[in-house]
């Protein structure tokens, strides 16, 4: 791996059509808290057009999948594995890739998407979780990254 | 509130104020420098 490149890793997205929504770490620097975070989560529409076009753009980004003994590194297989229903985190040349679903707390595409906020990365528009929906999300979650983070958001909403 | 705290919460609310677009550009250059420092640390 070269180096980590999230906002290349998101314009790819982008220009390939993926409906997707911009939720854990990324989201929480674009409300306002700027911290480190080590992949780049996202909830996706769950059509499988849009998960057949996710896994050929983490495939050309040299990514894979890891589930237990299973190596997974083509488009079809990482699409099939999407299509589970099921979190997956995606290794790419680029970063990780973290497909955030069927966890608890977590609103799907459709609710996320018609309440997010467009931001500009590399010159491409990406919708980012509304405020309200990633603090609902980290006080679902609950570890103790996400109430850090969460007691962050809330001081800068004060 | 510690004297250090309060300074770190003015910036969150400073920051708050910018556009998502660049929190979100800092946040990932700031992501990249620490995955690089890490990933040099292990290697040394």
């Amino acid at each position: 791996m070269s180096g980590p490149a999230f906002d290349e890793l998101l314009r790819r997205l982008t220009d390939a059509d993926v409906q997707f929504v911009v939720v854990g770490g990324l989201a929480v620097n674009a409300w306002g808290v700027v911290r480190g975070t080590k992949d780049v989560d996202v909830v996706v529409a769950p059509d499988i057009d849009n998960l057949k076009r996710l896994a050929e753009v983490a495939v050309a980004a040299g990514g894979h999948v890891q589930q237990g003994e299973a190596f997974l590194g083509t488009p079809i297989s990482i699409a099939s594995a999407l299509a589970g229903g099921e979190q997956v985190p995606i290794e790419t040349d680029l970063g990780r890739l973290d497909v955030v679903q069927g966890l608890d707390g977590v609103p799907d595409y459709e609710e996320l998407s018609a309440q997010a906020t467009e931001a500009e990365v590399l010159g491409v528009r990406v919708l980012i979780c509304s405020r309200g929906h990633l603090t609902a999300m980290k006080r679902a979650a609950g570890r103790t990254r996400d109430l850090a983070d969460l007691e962050d958001l809330e001081a800068t909403a004060e | 509130m510690a004297r250090s705290e309060e300074v770190r919460v003015q910036r969150l609310r400073e920051d708050a104020q910018r556009t998502l677009s660049t929190n979100l550009a800092e946040g990932i250059a700031l992501s990249h420098k620490l995955m690089q420092f890490t990933g040099a640390a292990r290697k040394s």
